[in-house]
């Protein structure tokens, strides 16, 4: 009655999430994403993974031993020993300084993503609302707001569903590749939280407070986010979408965006 | 010594059990009042099982099939809270009914009338929550955290229903707790020293401590929504000079002691079943003692690790941080000496100890969790995700709900004075064991793939992992049906346990007949 | 030998009450921490800070400027303007600066407000004082009233070497209801 199969699974399921070959069906893993800042996030994550595996795989043999060849069925007799001061000392240490040399990376990190010393080239004010998100340049007089374009009938199961199912916006927040893009994050109503995982950005959106995080985005393309605080009804239904383009694209973009937004001054204003 | 003579306040020694529903509304008796908390938690289980039923039914595809948004989210509100308060809580506290007095030599708690009064608040409390349900604006509807000002300004009514059945659910907790305290210190056999009393008396005497210095907190939190929602004034309100991130500081600050009044426990259980079933004695009592106390120490000075994504400075982050890796040592230090009890011992695998094995592995997965979730950059992407929702479910399921049910397979020949079908027992556990990872192991992938928690419906390439889920989630809650079905069966017979139910046991309940008498140890025992 | 209960009850309801004054006793705790840690970037709204004016040729530190950046808010969708004179400022650190905000009543009825500041990054807040701020107090605005709302800050010239650029950060609540309520 050994639960080892069982275990075997779950470490056989474990491996299997760390192939990248399977990956085209299911996601097992997270996102390196495109900028430092989540690739780090992401190494980092992948070096604890490693070393909880490690330690499981020692205490389990050890379990797993114990329950093979240490059963009553097998006639193996209780042994007398219950403590060993020596032994307890050091498997109090060793898992503290497995500890220590882990929080030297991530401290090392968290300091990198709070880093303020190199100035930004755009601030962009993101504003959490029931249920959508509002997009500011700063300083550039520029407005976004940014809905769910999943129609209904999709989400009633009338109708099929589009591959970014629910994950898709009328407008895109769109960026500059290359640049060190601010982002203040608000709230009009409760607390929001403005996620994309391939820019290893999350941040609270506080009603009455600002926070700040930041991300220089390496690659060109369209990366998607969700709310990630519950803030009401239509929680699960106020996606992200960012669209990353080229520093000649986005001033484009954002030329385009200007004259329209003084050709018709109630665009993109809060309905 | 052990004639030394002892009064018994309340009631004659030779006084048996008032007939009918008065037995139960009355008693003082901490075996019967331990066996309504038992009953009560089981409902409440099963209750907050189908819930959770329905949250997997709703999540079993993408697109909104069975429930709106909106009831989704009361779904997901009253699932935690009712699994939290309703059904871990007060089963850890029936255990401590039954099981602490003939434990420690005792004949019966040291408040026996306030006992009473601590297990009747619940149904009332619990009535009061389950109500808001069928009130006009729906139940709670912001998750068991509530956090402001989705509680406050932007709460249902119904939220000062929910506040009043929280005040009930504390203050009846806080009883429990000093009556427990009051046990413990107050009422051992002569000679049971603090350091002879069995693990599980010991977890239950720290998790006492933290649920009188935390349940407090969470009055006062409440206390403070209810006079914002209510009287106008601006805890957590920032147009008034408030802040609603204090509210998750304040709430933390409770939830996370709060988590390990949920495990110590379990903790306790273990340490009396992994020795019982390996014949050997506990490796380690000492350190195992000040573990869970450093455990207990440590988690009130960690609350922020639930909140990182709030915006704090730099090294706040970095002190929660450590502070969060830090619990990983006695935590580490209490699954190395399960292990080294485990190792050489003379092993067989009973219904209870198979819980307890399966609790050590998965528990322990969960911890893994945990400690990823602890390291503050990688938590930005796992927080509020369903790696959260894996790895508390890890550490509560097969955590906090084995433990209890080992610790009922474990008890319930000295509860009934009948064993249990070893064959049946055998099929629920195996059907719990592995539905419960078809369940929760897929969540891991979820979170790290970009699913938020709390979201009625998903995008597509969520759909797999989340069909896994849902299928596990179903078996494990029809697997519970056959455990109700068992403990019916033993109760109403089955083959006789004599006094030491287990060859391997050791304790004092164990010198006690199998059912034990109404009223026992009514002069203490001698402790050997 | 039974021991005594009360005095150990006693003991234990004292923990129980004390730790529920503790979390009303946390509130102002927190906001002290707030303001020391810069945790939020929550700013003391209640009183103007005394204005030293540092002279910058004196100080051992480095002359340099920071750019401050003014946001505004209007908190569920509040219907009135409200926007900075500036929406960006060099400002020197141990120099007044001076600027103000236009807000306007976009609704037929009388309006008290709150404005509530915030700033980012949350450890430049302990450097930013205000002389005079329109937060200090609620304003109350009649239908169609417009008003320019001064604010005279300077920055501590001990702010943190790393911060080139940081973000004030204003929301407007609306507070009549609650002023109605309390009348006052």
């Amino acid at each position: 009655m050994s639960p080892s199969p069982q275990f075997r699974a779950l470490v056989f399921s474990l491996l299997l999430a760390m192939n990248p070959s399977v990956q085209a069906d299911y996601i097992f893993n997270m996102t390196p994403g495109v900028t430092e800042i989540s690739r780090g996030i992401h190494n980092l994550h992948m070096v604890i993974f490693w070393i909880c595996v490690a330690i499981g795989l020692v205490v389990f043999s050890v379990m797993f031993y114990a329950i093979i060849w240490h059963r009553k069925s097998r006639g193996a007799k209780a042994a007398n020993f219950h403590e060993n001061t020596l032994v307890e000392i050091i498997w109090t240490l060793i898992p503290f300084s497995i500890l220590t040399m882990m929080a030297i990376p991530a401290a090392q990190l968290l300091i990198k993503m709070h880093d303020t010393k190199t100035d930004s080239d755009l601030s962009i004010k993101i504003v959490g609302h029931q249920w959508y998100w509002e997009y500011e340049y700063l300083g550039e007089g520029v407005r976004v707001i940014s809905r769910l374009s999943t129609p209904q009938e999709q989400i009633q199961n009338r109708d099929i569903k589009n591959p970014h199912y629910l994950r898709e916006v009328d407008n895109h927040l769109v960026v500059p590749q290359k640049k060190k893009i601010r982002f203040l994050t608000t709230a009009n109503d409760v607390i929001h939280s403005w996620w994309v995982p391939a820019l290893g950005v999350k941040k609270d959106a506080i009603p009455g407070f600002i926070n700040e995080a930041w991300a220089k985005i390496e690659e060109p393309g369209i990366y998607r986010g969700q709310c990630a605080e519950l803030c009401g009804v239509l929680h699960g239904f106020m996606p992200i979408v960012i669209e990353v383009k080229t520093e000649a694209e986005y001033q484009t973009w954002l030329l385009e965006k200007k004259a329209l937004m003084n050709n018709h001054p109630t665009i993109g204003h809060t309905p | 010594m052990s004639t030394i003579p002892i009064e018994v306040q309340d009631h004659n020694p030779h006084h048996s059990a008032p007939p009918g529903i008065k037995r139960w509304l009355l008693t003082t008796n901490h075996k019967d009042i331990g066996t309504l908390y038992l009953w009560f938690s089981l409902l409440m289980f099963l209750l907050g099982g189908s819930m959770a039923m329905g949250i997997r039914a709703e999540l079993f595809k993408p697109g909104l099939q069975f429930f709106e948004p909106h009831f989704f989210n009361q779904l997901t509100t009253m699932h935690g809270l009712i699994m939290i308060f309703g059904a871990v809580m007060p089963a850890f506290v029936g255990l401590a009914n039954w099981m602490l007095p003939i434990m420690i030599g005792a004949p019966d708690m040291a408040l026996p009338r306030m006992n009473n009064w601590s297990f009747w608040i619940l149904p009332f409390a619990f009535t009061l929550l389950i109500s808001t349900l069928f009130m006009k604006g729906g139940a709670p509807d912001f998750g068991w955290t509530a956090y402001a000002p989705l509680s406050t300004t932007y709460g249902p009514k119904s939220t000062d229903f929910f506040i009043f059945s929280i005040h009930l659910m504390g203050i009846s907790s806080i009883m429990g707790a000093i009556n427990i305290i009051a046990t413990i210190l107050n009422l051992r056999a002569p000679s049971m020293t603090l350091m002879k009393m069995p693990i599980f008396v010991w977890t239950w005497l720290i998790t006492a401590f933290l649920l009188i210095a935390v349940m407090p907190i969470l009055a006062g939190a409440v206390t403070m929504m209810l006079m914002d929602r209510n009287f106008g004034t601006s805890f957590f309100n920032a147009a008034g000079g408030g802040d609603p991130v204090m509210y998750q500081h304040i709430f933390w600050f409770f939830g996370h002691p709060e988590v390990y009044i949920m495990i110590l426990p379990s903790f306790g259980i273990m340490s009396e079943i992994i020795p019982t079933f390996s014949r050997k004695r506990l490796f380690g009592y000492p350190s195992m003692v000040y573990a869970t106390c450093s455990i207990a120490f440590l988690s009130f000075l960690v609350w922020a690790h639930h909140m990182f994504t709030t915006g704090m400075p730099v090294i706040g982050e970095i002190y929660f941080m450590l502070a969060t890796m830090l619990i990983a040592v006695p935590t580490g230090v209490k699954i190395f000496n399960w292990v080294a009890t485990m190792f050489r011992g003379s092993l067989s695998f009973e219904t209870p100890m198979l819980f307890a094995v399966a609790f050590l592995i998965m528990f322990t997965m969960g911890g893994f969790s945990g400690l990823m979730l602890a390291i503050v950059p990688a938590d930005f992407q796992y927080h509020d995700t369903y790696f959260v929702v894996a790895h508390f479910h890890y550490v509560l399921v097969p955590g906090a709900i084995f433990g209890i049910m080992a610790a009922v397979y474990y008890w319930l020949p000295k509860w009934t004075g009948h064993y249990y079908s070893e064959h049946l027992s055998k099929v629920h556990f195996w059907l719990s064991a592995i539905s419960i990872n078809v369940l929760f192991f897929p969540m891991h992938f979820l979170g790290l793939a970009g699913m938020p928690r709390r979201i009625p419906d998903y995008a597509l390439e969520f759909a797999d992992f989340n069909r896994i889920a849902s299928i596990g989630g179903f078996v494990f809650g029809a697997s519970q049906l056959i455990f109700l079905y068992i403990i019916i069966k033993t109760i109403r017979g089955g083959e006789k346990a004599p006094a030491l139910v287990w060859e391997g046991a050791n304790g004092l309940e164990w010198t006690l007949s199998s059912p034990p008498p109404y009223h026992s140890f009514s002069t203490p025992p001698l402790v050997p | 030998m039974i021991k005594p209960h009360k005095p150990l009850l006693i003991r234990l309801c004292v923990i129980t009450v004390v730790m529920f004054g503790f979390t009303f006793a946390l509130i102002p705790l927190y906001s002290v921490f707030c303001q020391v840690t810069g945790l939020n970037g929550k700013l003391d709204l209640t009183s103007p800070d005394t204005f030293t004016r540092y002279k910058n040729q004196d100080s051992t530190l480095p002359k340099r400027t920071i750019v401050v950046e003014f946001d505004t808010n209007r908190n569920q969708k509040l219907l009135c303007e409200f926007s900075p004179q500036h929406t960006a400022l060099q400002v020197t650190p141990g120099e007044l600066t001076h600027t103000s905000y236009h807000v306007k009543n976009m609704t037929p009825k009388k309006m008290v407000i709150q404005a509530i500041a915030s700033i980012s990054p949350g450890n430049a807040a302990k450097y930013l004082k205000k002389l005079e701020c329109f937060c200090f107090t609620q304003q109350t605005l009649q239908p169609g009233e417009a008003m320019d709302l001064p604010l005279r800050f300077w920055l501590e010239p001990e702010i943190p070497e790393d911060i080139y650029r940081l973000t004030l950060s204003y929301t407007l609540f609306d507070v009549t209801a609650h002023v109605k309520e309390n009348g006052t």
